[in-house]
Formats: C-alpha cells, structure tokens, sequence
C-alpha cells in the first residue's frame, strides 16, 4: 500500500517545482534592467528615485503624533444594549510599552486601556506580546505591524485609535494619504525609539506595512464572523462571514527628508528554553534565582534559557529575558524574569519604558501605569533587571523583590 | 540543517523539495485539526490536500509577523471546512489551478487516513504547558473571545490573554525553530 499522504506530498513538490513563487516587483525590475543597456538602465533608475522622492516630498505636510495617553474625539455614546455597535468616542485611552518576559524571547509588549471618567470603558483593554524590536531592515514594530494580533478592538462607529512603534531613524510614519511626526524621546517608550499616535475613523480598513519590493494595492485576510446585523462589524469588514479579503491601509516609515524606509519581514529573536511546571523542578540555565524567606512564596511553572546571543541588529534598546518564573503567592499569581541588555548581554541594561523609582527603595522602579499582564516593578541586579509582574499590588511585588536575588547570571560563551 | 528552517524561509524558497519540508512539518498538525471535525477519511483527506495545494498557491502572502504558519494554516482549513459544509463538497480549486492529480483511495488507504487523524491535536502541541494550549485552541483554532475563554478556563479574562499570547510565543518558538 503506498501512503496517500506521501503521494500527496510527492504531488505537492512536483507542483511546487512547476509554479515557484511570484517574485517581488523590484526584483522582477531589477532581472529585466541587469538585462538592459547601462545607459538605459541608468536613466531608468534616475527616473524611478526621482518619482519617488518627488512624491515623498510632496506628501510631508504631517500632522503632529497624538500623546500616549489622551481622550478620542467625539461625543461619547454609552451603549444601550450589549448588541449596540461599539465605539470609544469619548473615551480616555492610554497606550503602554512593557518588556516580553518570556525566557528566550527579546523585545515589547504593548497595551492600550479605555476608560471613562475613570471607570473602564466599553473594551476595557487589551495587550499583545511579540517578539517586536526595531532594526535597520525592521523601522515599525507593534502590534499593527504585527497584524492586529489577535485581540486589536475594531469599534464600529466613530475614530479609532492606533500607534505604531518606530526604530531611530524614522522621522514619520504615513498612514494612507496622511503623515504623521513620530514622538521621539518619550520616557514611555523604549529608549531610541519613537511612537506615532493617531485617529482613523472606524470606517478606516486595518493597516497593513508592505515588505519591501511589493506594491499596491494591498490587501488583508480577515475573519468576519457570523453575525445578524451589520451594526455588529466595522464598517470595513465585508457583510459575508468567513475569511475574506479586504483592501489594507498602506503604513509606511519615513526618514527626515521623507524617503521610505524600506520594511522587511522578520522572524523576531527566539533562542531554546526549556520549560518546567510542579511537581519538576526549574533546570539548570544560564540565569538563576536564589530565596531569601518567603516559605509561601511557590514557583509554578517557568522558562529557562541554556544559550544566551547577542542581537546586534537591534536599535533602540531591548531586553533579553534569561529566565522567567510564574510564582504565587497568598493566592496571587505573579512572574518573576530577569533581564539582560539584548544587544550586549554583558553590558548594564537601559531604562525601564514608563518607570519612576520607588521612593525608599534605591536602584528599584515601577511602572506609572497598568497594563494588561499587570504592573511592573524592577530592581537593578548587576547589569540586569529583576522583574516582578502581576502580583496583588506594588507592596508585594517589592516584597517578591526583596526575597529574591538573582543569583547567578552566566554570560561565559555568550555570543 | 532543514529542520531548522524556519516556515517564512521554506515557503520563501524556490526549492520545491522544501515545501515538501514544510508539509511533513506540518501534516499532524493540519490533519488533527481537520479529523476533529471531519471523521469520514476520504473528505478528511481531500480538506488536507486542498489546504496544503491552497498553501503553497499563496506561499507568498505567509506572513510570519502575524502568527505561526500552523495557525495560518489552520486558518486555510476552516475556511475550507466552513465552505465545504455549505456547499456538501470539498472545494478542489486550487488543486485544479495547480494541476495536481486526482487521488482515489482505496479501503487500505481510507484506513490509513482514518488512523493518522487519530493523532490528538494535543500531540501535536504535546510540548506546550497545559494551560497555554487550550487557551490557544481555544482562541486561534475555535475562535472564541476572551471573555468566553476566561470564563471556561475559570480564569480572568487578563490571565487568558496572557496565556493565549506565551503560548503562540511558545508555539511560534518550536515550530518555526528560530533559534
């Protein structure tokens, strides 16, 4: 009997050899002029650069980039049943940057949080981790770059609010026909890098960064749920449930003279962890904790990391996490990480993004402001950062602190 | 060293050979999924190939930034299933498009099917800890919110997105080998 799934895969290579995949505009363009005459090639190119910085250039009437925290414009509209269409006009929103604990994983995680008049509003917040940083081939990271995740909110009518991390180096980010001035040196967002805040109309397709070489229009891929009234979707959604094709928002970074700054896709920065739970116990790796007291303090579950390599392509600043912990305690749940500074692992570690010190507690931070994994309090140790998330409230978390030293951190062998 | 390919480079790549990589990487995975909903083995078999045939005709539009190929793949397939439920038939376009061949199976192969779909999509996800692998299948594979996975999960609704975002961390880190 021969496998029908061997057959399949036999099947599969032999079409895949027949039909290989599309390649880029600008290769395309650049096989057909490594053809061509030089002189013709040259002049071709000089066409092609000058239509573009001309474009560029006639574009950059940008609009200032909106605060971290602020209120969405509009009249607020308080919903008056559960099915009513969604909106956060009125809203107080609030938009945080916070460290990937994850053992093994480099970069930020990022929140947004409504309320009004101090109460959460109708979405509450939501918060997205990845494995985001800038480097020269990556300027936008975050969420929206990421793809929306999968929890961005989508009100259905009214604006919406939406930010795009940048890397130094990007002046502004343009976001369909409109260009933004990135933030630059905001202490809420990592050091080197910029943030560009801004309102859409809900009406407004999601936003999508093209790679380098592709060209529009551009398009996503998005779920619409089953639903019994159009009120229930953004308006951008297509009526018809299932997966379907919309057209995207083009995003793209922008230097100071507005020339784009060409986007790649990147895998992000994982090196192996190990992964432990109770009854085991956490392995041997190249971070360690030791325990000063607090007997009902219990590790649960964790990471450990046996390799730990510089990512030199970063810029800006990122952390990374060499091990990470999830401890309880009187019944709260907390995780305990300790961080490196990612582009020299043996080199002190930047500042914490939205952290003010902790008065009485010299060389210890906590951030200003929640986000949805919990807050953050940290401790310089050594070169690194002792973290603690989560956790009943700042006092336990210093508690956390003070019980718990990192205890050896190995850099020999790092690369 | 192809094990350590990640998905983005072997679907990237003009090596048809390497699709082939990408497809062994990911059959348990797809096939668990689609034999948790299907159980007759000849649609079962058909909803696999169309959705590997639909892969590698949009190769190019894997994007590994918005989440790790077995979810796009999985995506592909609920579609494929939601479509086939409607219209009482698998859809074979792609493979049309493609040119591939029609395969009849005979009872042997039928069974062979049936047992691979007996892999339990747990397995295929054996190395996540408990508590992230059913808030990602339950978020990326069902689709459920967050305030009804909190709910089954007896958890805040905070906790299960901390889950469901550490274990696509964690899934994204073992399948695509990113090292």
């Amino acid at each position: 009997m021969t496998d029908p799934f061997d057959l399949l895969r036999a099947d599969l290579v032999r079409v895949a050899a027949a039909a290989p995949p599309r390649r880029a505009w600008w290769s395309r363009w650049r096989s057909w002029l490594s053809h061509r005459p030089r002189g013709l090639a040259l002049v071709a190119a000089a066409l092609i650069i000058s239509g573009t910085a001309v474009g560029a250039i006639i574009s950059l009437h940008a609009t200032h980039s909106q605060p971290l925290a602020g209120t969405v414009p509009g009249t607020p509209t308080r919903p008056t049943s559960a099915s009513a269409p969604v909106s956060v006009r009125g809203d107080q929103y609030r938009i945080v940057v916070f460290p990937q604990l994850t053992a093994g994983e480099v970069g930020w995680c990022t929140g947004i949080t409504y309320t009004y008049h101090g109460k959460p509003g109708r979405y509450g917040g939501f918060g997205e981790c990845g494995s985001d940083y800038p480097t020269r081939r990556v300027p936008l990271f975050g969420p929206e770059v990421a793809g929306g995740g999968y929890s961005a909110p989508s009100p259905q009518i009214g604006d919406t609010v939406h930010f795009v991390l940048t890397g130094p180096g990007v002046a502004y980010v343009r976001v369909g026909r409109t260009t933004i001035a990135v933030r630059q040196g905001d202490p809420d967002v990592p050091a080197g890098d910029g943030v560009a805040v801004f309102f859409l109309p809900a009406a407004t397709p999601p936003l999508y960064v093209p790679p380098a070489g592709t060209r529009p229009p551009y398009y996503v891929t998005t779920f619409v749920p089953p639903h019994s009234s159009r009120d229930q979707l953004p308006p951008w959604m297509p009526r018809k449930s299932g997966l379907r094709r919309v057209r995207a928002t083009p995003t793209v970074a922008l230097d100071r003279l507005g020339r784009v700054i060409p986007y790649h896709l990147s895998g992000g920065y994982f090196v192996s962890s190990r992964w432990w739970q109770r009854p085991g116990r956490q392995p041997d790796g190249r971070c360690q904790l030791a325990r000063h007291g607090l007997p009902a303090l219990v590790a649960h579950w964790g990471h450990v990391t046996d390799r730990i390599r510089a990512v030199s392509s970063i810029r800006g600043a990122a952390f990374l996490s060499c091990l990470s912990t999830e401890y309880y305690l009187d019944g709260w749940g907390m995780t305990v990480a300790v961080l490196l500074n990612a582009q020299h692992p043996g080199a002190q570690v930047g500042p914490m993004p939205g952290a003010e010190s902790v008065v009485g507690h010299p060389g210890v931070v906590t951030t200003r402001y929640p986000n949805a994994f919990g807050a953050i309090t940290a401790r310089r140790t050594g070169e690194a950062w002792l973290v603690v998330q989560g956790g009943r409230d700042l006092a336990q978390r210093l508690q956390i602190l003070d019980g718990l030293r990192s205890h050896r951190i190995q850099l020999v062998g790092a690369r | 060293m192809r094990g350590l390919q990640s998905d983005t480079e072997l679907l990237a790549s003009g090596d048809a050979e390497l699709f082939g990589v990408f497809y062994e990487r990911h059959l348990d995975a797809v096939v668990a999924f689609i034999g948790f909903r299907v159980r007759r083995p000849d649609l079962m078999f058909d909803l696999v190939a169309e959705t590997f045939a639909r892969a590698l005709e949009h190769r190019d539009q894997y994007d590994s930034a918005r989440g790790p190929a077995v979810a796009w793949l999985f995506g592909i397939a609920r579609h494929l299933l939601i479509d086939a439920a409607r219209r009482g038939r698998v859809a074979a376009d792609s493979r049309r498009r493609l040119g591939m061949a029609r395969v009849t199976l005979d009872d042997e192969q039928l069974a062979r099917v049936d047992e691979r779909s007996q892999v339990e999509l747990g397995a295929a996800l054996a190395e996540m800890p408990a508590d992230q692998r059913e808030a990602v299948i339950r978020r990326v594979v069902l689709e459920e919110d967050y305030p009804a996975i909190a709910d089954e999960l007896r958890c805040s609704e905070q906790v299960a997105r901390k889950r469901v975002s550490r274990g696509l961390a964690f899934l994204r880190r073992g399948l695509e080998g990113q090292v």
